[in-house]
């Protein structure tokens, strides 16, 4: 099992996080959280609030649409779905992650390994 | 978790985000409690698990519902703006579907409002716009009176010596007071000479008023300093030509006093008063050049006024509280010059200060700007009606939207918001026309302190009339778009011309006509008032006198004084034309004249009677020369060689101070019961000398002869045998080679002062009478609309009328005794407001009225105005052709 990221690493992303979790489809709260529990492996520990918080946050900025339905159990549940607004952040947010990782790979993975082990 | 009742019946109403917050939570608890539990766990534990999992439930449920909030409150806005954005379009294109009625609607109501807000912008500089200086909430004038002589408020206002002044500034109440006092001065620079209006200040009035200098500095109590002085921004500019080194710059004041420019005023700096003024000097250097050392010392020299800044938290009423007992301990330390003087502390709250607010300016305005809001609401019936005939001839448009599902509210928004948008157009191009105001009133001479300036309370005050002209003449007309059978209006096309449903237009129509009668009758009877003052019989002889008024540039000097009028008195009566010269210190209609305390032995006055009574001063020859007959005794002339000081007394003088005692021959003392004593000579007839609208009050002459060197003044009347025009050529002839340099300053006939002085009276009867006209064609514009939208209405009745044989005189008659009769109703109607408006302003005509005359007058025009209007509608009902119309049906 993977180590457990403590949650200041990924706070910034988390918003990042959730519209991945939408773009295979609409989902509701607890479907994304739950997504992102297995998804991550259980590496993510994300506080439901923190979760819906976010997600209200982007609604008001038009990321996402949220609309309500029927859960699985025909219960009424609020529905998430990316908009194309939502859609372009994410890929700059992938754009951006992607170039992030690389740079803060590239200055950690050598110091990880060390010269004493060259 | 279930939803509350009251929160799902809130939900009907609209969004509420706290609800949908607790239900989104609630479903994910639920979910996650259940999935805990299929896991094995006991419902408690997994309860506990899932909020422990959540995280500040709380706190998450306030921040998602504050969001939530704020979505709905902009999506709200978002829609509310889309519409009023929608129908704002709407109005616009109907706007340039009727291109002919939107420019006359909105000139109609520029007109309204343009002659609203332009006289509202005059009384906005003159009364309402705060002093342009620092703080001017924190000034007050303070001013000085006769505590036992006060006979309306406005007596209050008076002057101070500059002694008092320097006593009364001392209070803690004030942070500092400055003071001021007129000179008017001459300039002679690159040998021409140029009159200045100047104004003595104290050295502290920049600073009193937060209004540092362009440049320079100016400390005129410093030691050496006193002949330095400031001049205006306009004055380096123009007098000096923007010299560049005028700093330093020596000028000679009034032909022989140098003084020297150390400061030049701010470029905007207008002052505390309704005056263009060009140069500041200090006391110090006033009194050396007026050449009277008292000035300062002097406590009965009151020709100081004082502005004052209140200390903080002191109000005005307190101010006076605290200078009142100052003042009455000035009055126990010097009985002779202070006794029983007052003050009065009062708000510096407009350039116009209160000692010049005239009886008659806020009458007259009040009048003025009363006639420019019936001018509006005649403006706006006017486009009410016109609105009210156009919504009718659109009812089948409406009436399709209303049946394509818009609500009637939804449709009386957007026709006002028609309306709105039409006013408010007119309220642009009346901002657009009101900036062209300031650089007329520019070019006019008007001082900048009192020109009308397009400020925010204007702006405001035209957008705010625009748009409530839109909403209140508006709302009827979008109310007509509505309430009525809609479903008719589909079936027959719209228009429905029967002439009962004309009721709203007949009613606007009708009052229309009201206002305009009222404005023509206000304005016949101000005519009326005006012609009347004109050929008023003012109690001398206007014809054929000239009135010259001299100065002496170097202030008075008594023996200059005396030398000049000798010569003037002996160069204009060597003129051929001449047959009379005298000397006054003022000329009859030239303003409000001296007033001097008076006591007559054998008259009993009352405890606290004010003798001050009006006078002047005069030479030799003064009544003879203005042509007023003597009733009894004689006056001064030039064949009096002693230097005794004489008294001629009017009519009203007489009779009310001496009743049936013989005046003449009695001696008063003039300047009270302690004063010199003088002989009552004669007693002239009574003259309209102050005002012609006045009734002639007790007056008396202090005459001088030629052994006392005749003085008496610099206002010198000229009589003719030949034309006055051409004998002021000959007066300034005579008058220019002058080995004693007084300069001319004023050259008139006496006709011409008669004619300036209606001058106000003549403009404001004019407006009015012009506004009356405008409101008149309006009325005949609506009278015509409203006949002939009836006529049309009943063309059908007319063609049968004429198949049966009537005559087309008969139908002619049958249309103008309609348009007859509509005038009818609205003429009485406005002659009964006129009425009522005339004896209002009663105070404000001169002599009696019958009114009859003016009424038959505005009847027979109303008449005219009528039979014009109806015509061609009448024309047209004669030329219905009968076969058409019957077919029409």
């Amino acid at each position: 099992m993977a180590p457990r990221i403590p949650d200041r690493l990924f706070q910034g992303t988390l918003d990042t996080l959730i519209l991945q979790a939408l773009v295979a489809g609409p989902r509701h709260g607890y479907d994304i959280a739950s997504w992102l529990e297995a998804s991550s492996g259980a590496a993510l520990n994300v506080e439901d609030a923190a979760l819906y918080t976010a997600l209200h946050k982007m609604e008001e900025r038009g990321w996402v649409d949220a609309e309500w339905g029927l859960s699985a159990k025909k219960k009424r549940a609020k529905y998430y779905r990316l908009t194309s607004s939502g859609r372009r952040q994410l890929q700059t947010r992938l754009v951006e992650w992607a170039a992030y990782v690389e740079a803060v790979d590239r200055i950690l993975r050598p110091a990880q390994l060390g010269p004493s082990l060259a | 978790m279930t939803e509350p009742l009251w929160r799902r019946v809130l939900r009907l109403h609209g969004p509420n985000p706290r609800a949908d917050v607790d239900e989104e939570f609630a479903f994910h608890l639920e979910e996650r409690i259940e999935e805990l539990v299929a896991k094995g766990m006991s419902h408690t534990a997994a309860r506990e698990a899932a909020l422990r999992q959540f995280g500040d439930l709380e706190q998450a449920v306030e921040a998602c519902t504050e969001i939530g909030t704020r979505r709905v409150r902009e999506v709200r806005w978002r829609e509310r703006w889309h519409s009023v954005a929608q129908d704002i379009g709407y109005a616009l294109r109907t706007m340039r579907r009727w291109p002919g009625f939107t420019w006359a609607a909105v000139a109609t109501i520029a007109l309204g409002v343009g002659a609203n807000t332009a006289v509202f912008s005059l009384l906005n500089v003159l009364l309402l716009r705060p002093l342009d200086v620092e703080r001017p909430q924190e000034l007050v004038r303070i001013y000085t009176s006769q505590g036992h002589a006060l006979r309306n408020d406005r007596d209050r206002f008076g002057g101070s010596s500059y002694a008092d002044y320097q006593d009364l500034r001392r209070t803690p109440a004030l942070a500092d007071a400055a003071a001021l006092m007129p000179f008017s001065a001459t300039v002679e620079v690159g040998g021409v000479l140029s009159r200045l209006e100047a104004r003595v200040v104290s050295g502290n009035y920049f600073a009193l008023l937060g209004r540092p200098l362009f440049v320079g500095r100016w400390n005129p109590d410093e030691p050496g300093r006193s002949r330095e002085v400031v001049i205006s921004h306009q004055v380096w500019r123009t007098t000096l030509n923007a010299d560049p080194s005028v700093l330093g710059r020596s000028l000679l004041l009034n032909g022989r006093h140098p003084v020297v420019v150390v400061g030049i005023a701010a470029p905007t700096f207008r002052g505390i008063e309704p005056a263009e003024i060009g140069l500041y000097l200090s006391f110090q250097a006033a009194q050396e050049i007026i050449g009277r050392p008292g000035l300062t010392m002097d406590r009965g020299e009151r020709s100081v006024k004082v502005i004052g800044r209140l200390a903080p938290g002191v109000t005005a009423e307190s101010a006076e509280h605290a200078l009142t007992g100052i003042m009455a301990a000035l009055a126990a330390e010097y009985p002779a010059s202070n006794a029983r003087r007052i003050v009065s502390v009062r708000p510096a709250s407009s350039i116009v200060p209160m000692e010049l607010m005239g009886p008659a300016v806020i009458p007259t305005a009040a009048l003025v700007f009363a006639a420019t809001l019936v001018m509006l609401a005649i403006s706006g019936v006017n486009v009410a009606a016109v609105l009210l005939a156009r919504t009718i001839r659109r009812r089948q448009e409406l009436a399709v939207r209303v049946s394509l599902g818009a609500s009637r509210l939804r449709i009386v928004r957007q026709l006002l918001t028609e309306n709105l948008v039409l006013a408010l157009a007119a309220g642009a191009l009346v901002v657009g026309l009101l900036a062209l105001l300031p650089s007329l009133a520019a070019g006019l001479g008007v001082p900048v302190s009192i020109r009308p300036r397009i400020d925010g309370v204007v702006l405001g005050y035209a957008v705010a009339v625009a748009a409530g002209f839109g909403i209140v003449f508006g709302l009827a007309p979008a109310f007509a778009g509505v309430h009525h059978d809609m479903a008719a209006s589909l079936r027959d096309g719209g228009v429905t011309l029967r002439p009962s449903r004309a009721r709203a237009q007949l009613a606007l129509v009708v009052s229309q006509i009201a206002l305009s009668m009222l404005l023509l009758l206000v304005s016949a009877a101000l005519l009326a008032s005006l012609n009347r003052q004109q050929r008023i019989d003012p109690g001398f002889e206007v014809n054929r006198l000239v009135v010259a008024v001299f100065e002496d540039p170097a202030g008075q000097d008594r023996d200059r004084d005396q030398a000049f009028t000798a010569l003037a008195m002996e160069r204009l009566l060597a003129l051929p034309q001449v047959t009379s010269v005298s000397v006054g210190s003022m000329a009859p209609l030239t303003g409000d004249g001296m007033r001097s305390t008076i006591h007559i032995p054998g008259y009993a006055e009352q405890p606290n009677e004010d003798m001050e009574v009006p006078m002047v001063t005069t030479g030799p020859h003064f009544f003879q020369t203005l042509g007023m007959p003597l009733l009894r005794g004689r006056e001064r002339t030039f064949a009096d060689r002693d230097s005794a000081v004489r008294v001629v007394i009017n009519q009203s003088m007489a009779r009310r101070y001496w009743g049936s005692r013989e005046p003449v021959g009695t001696h008063v003392r003039l300047g009270g019961a302690d004063g010199q004593a003088a002989e009552v000579i004669g007693v002239v007839t009574d003259a309209r000398f102050r005002t012609l609208g006045e009734a002639p009050l007790p007056m008396y002459a202090v005459q001088y002869g030629t052994g006392s060197g005749i003085t008496g003044g610099s206002s010198v009347l000229i009589r003719t045998r030949g034309n006055p025009a051409e004998l002021m050529a000959a007066v300034r002839g005579a008058m220019s080679r002058n080995e004693v340099p007084y300069t001319l300053v004023q050259l008139s006939t006496m006709e011409d002062i008669l004619y300036s002085s209606l001058a106000v009276s003549r403009a404001v009867s004019q407006t009015i009478l012009v506004l009356g006209i405008l409101a008149i064609v309006l009325a005949a514009v609506g009278l015509y609309g409203v006949v002939s939208y009836v006529t049309a209405g009943r063309s059908h009745e007319f063609g049968v009328r004429l198949a049966l044989g009537a005559t087309p005189a008969s139908i002619t008659r049958l249309v103008l005794g309609y348009g007859l009769r509509l005038a009818a109703i609205g003429g009485v109607a406005g002659l009964l407001l006129g009425l009522g408006a005339l004896r209002a302003l009663e105070g404000m005509l001169s002599g009696s009225w019958t009114y009859a005359p003016l009424g038959a007058l505005v009847g027979v025009i109303l008449c005219a105005v009528t039979l014009l209007a109806c015509a061609i509608p009448a024309f047209r009902a004669t030329t219905v052709s009968p076969a058409s119309a019957l077919r029409a049906q």
